[in-house]
């Protein structure tokens, strides 16, 4: 196919001129075109390293918040699960929160340590009432003070669901309720060491 | 006038247009972005919107950038000159700002009117010192050659887009009718469409071209 086009040998001096003349401009706007394209590159090269760097430090920001919030103070400080064996026998309640502790079912055993709890912290306010209006009574006494035993084992456990369920607050308060009464923790060590850890 | 980026002196007219016509690619450069940054720094008026106002910057650039390398805007006893319609060279009190912001306001016109202007003496109202000027003749030791160039840009100027699309494209870039209408699509429907385009373009720039070489006694 014989297609038509331009060639310089061919045509008149006016048309050659012409075509120079064209070429000329043409030439110009590509090379302005050409500085705008690198004026609009340099405008996004920073884009270019920023982006990364700034989607990095995201990504940093969110691993280290999610380190934090996967690793329990009670892992960091090989606190061991508490099995409540000596205070089984004690009640149904405790044997029954033993036996969901060794089966892992720790949200059920929140449930029945805080009803526990109360029940016991209940009991021990009744205790110290009697103690007021009948004084000191020797069974009395050990009544009251087998059951601050029991309450402050079960208190330790509900530290340690707590804890378990990430609820750290509420840890906090309890394991300050819980060392009111150094004499009866037997965990007292920890327990310190967890208020300073929270 | 010198041109600045911020407060930072850098080149003066002179110099830019020395820089130009010896084809400094640095200076061409510069040239252009200085030249763009004060377009957008000071073009106060109504434009329809970027793209537009990208348009009438590139076109008045162009023009501007088009009349010094073909030496209508030329350096004459130390000072930037300027050759009129009638021929005439004369000292121009006006910085190329001036002149830049001048084509642009010429471009804008035309946009909205959408017709040509043929004639820019119109930059002479400008601030020009009459009392001060050399008048003299056509400039005698100027080469035909280069004022054949200057009317033959003035004409391609004063074409539409479209035809200076199209003969760029077949003339300069050495397309086929083919190949041009490939590239342009659906804007001519059938090749002769294309042809019978290209050739009244082209008629029409010769025609204005031959008038102009008969207006400064140039032969073709």
């Amino acid at each position: 196919m014989n297609e038509e086009r331009y060639l310089r040998q061919e045509a008149d001096p006016l048309t050659v001129r012409i075509a120079e003349r064209l070429g000329e401009r043409q030439q110009k706007l590509d090379r302005m075109a050409a500085w705008d394209q690198s004026e609009k590159a340099s405008r996004l090269r920073p884009l270019y390293w920023a982006a990364p760097l700034a989607a990095c430090l995201v990504a940093v920001v969110l691993i280290a918040v999610w380190v934090k919030q996967e690793t329990s103070p009670l892992d960091e400080l090989g606190i061991a699960c508490p099995e409540l064996t000596e205070y089984r026998a004690a009640s149904p309640e405790l044997d029954e929160i033993a036996g969901l502790l060794q089966n892992e079912e720790f949200d059920q055993a929140l449930k029945a340590t805080a009803a526990a709890l109360g029940e016991s912290d209940a009991l021990i306010k009744e205790y110290s009432e009697w103690n007021d209006y009948l004084g000191e009574d020797e069974d009395l006494v050990y009544s009251r003070n087998l059951e601050r035993t029991v309450n402050s084992e079960l208190r330790w456990t509900y530290i340690y669901l707590l804890l378990k369920k990430g609820q750290n607050r509420s840890a906090k308060k309890e394991i300050r309720k819980y060392l009111r009464y150094p004499e009866f923790c037997e965990h007292m060590e920890e327990a310190e060491q967890l208020l300073e850890k929270i | 006038m010198e041109w600045r980026i911020g407060k930072k002196k850098e080149m003066s007219d002179l110099e830019v247009i020395l820089g130009l016509q010896n084809r400094d690619r640095k200076t061409e450069e510069w040239f252009y972005r200085s030249a763009k940054r004060y377009f957008e720094e000071h073009f106060n008026e109504v434009f329809f919107d970027k793209d537009k106002r990208q348009e009438i910057f590139q076109s008045a650039f162009l023009k501007l950038w088009t009349e010094i390398d073909n030496r209508r805007i030329r350096i004459g006893k130390n000072q930037v000159c300027r050759q009129q319609q009638s021929g005439e060279v004369l000292p121009m009190k006006c910085s190329l700002t001036t002149f830049l912001m001048a084509f642009a306001r010429t471009e804008y016109r035309e946009l909205v009117r959408n017709t040509k202007e043929e004639y820019y003496d119109e930059l002479y109202e400008c601030d020009v010192d009459w009392s001060e000027l050399t008048v003299s003749s056509i400039d005698r030791d100027e080469d035909d050659e280069e004022q054949k160039n200057r009317v033959v840009d003035e004409c391609i100027g004063g074409l539409s887009p479209h035809c200076v699309e199209i003969l760029t494209q077949f003339y300069f870039k050495g397309l086929s009718l083919d190949e041009i209408m490939t590239q342009r699509g659906e804007k001519n429907a059938s090749k002769n469409g294309l042809k019978t385009a290209k050739n009244k373009c082209m008629n029409t720039l010769k025609e204005r071209i031959t008038i102009g070489f008969k207006k400064y006694n140039l032969i073709i």
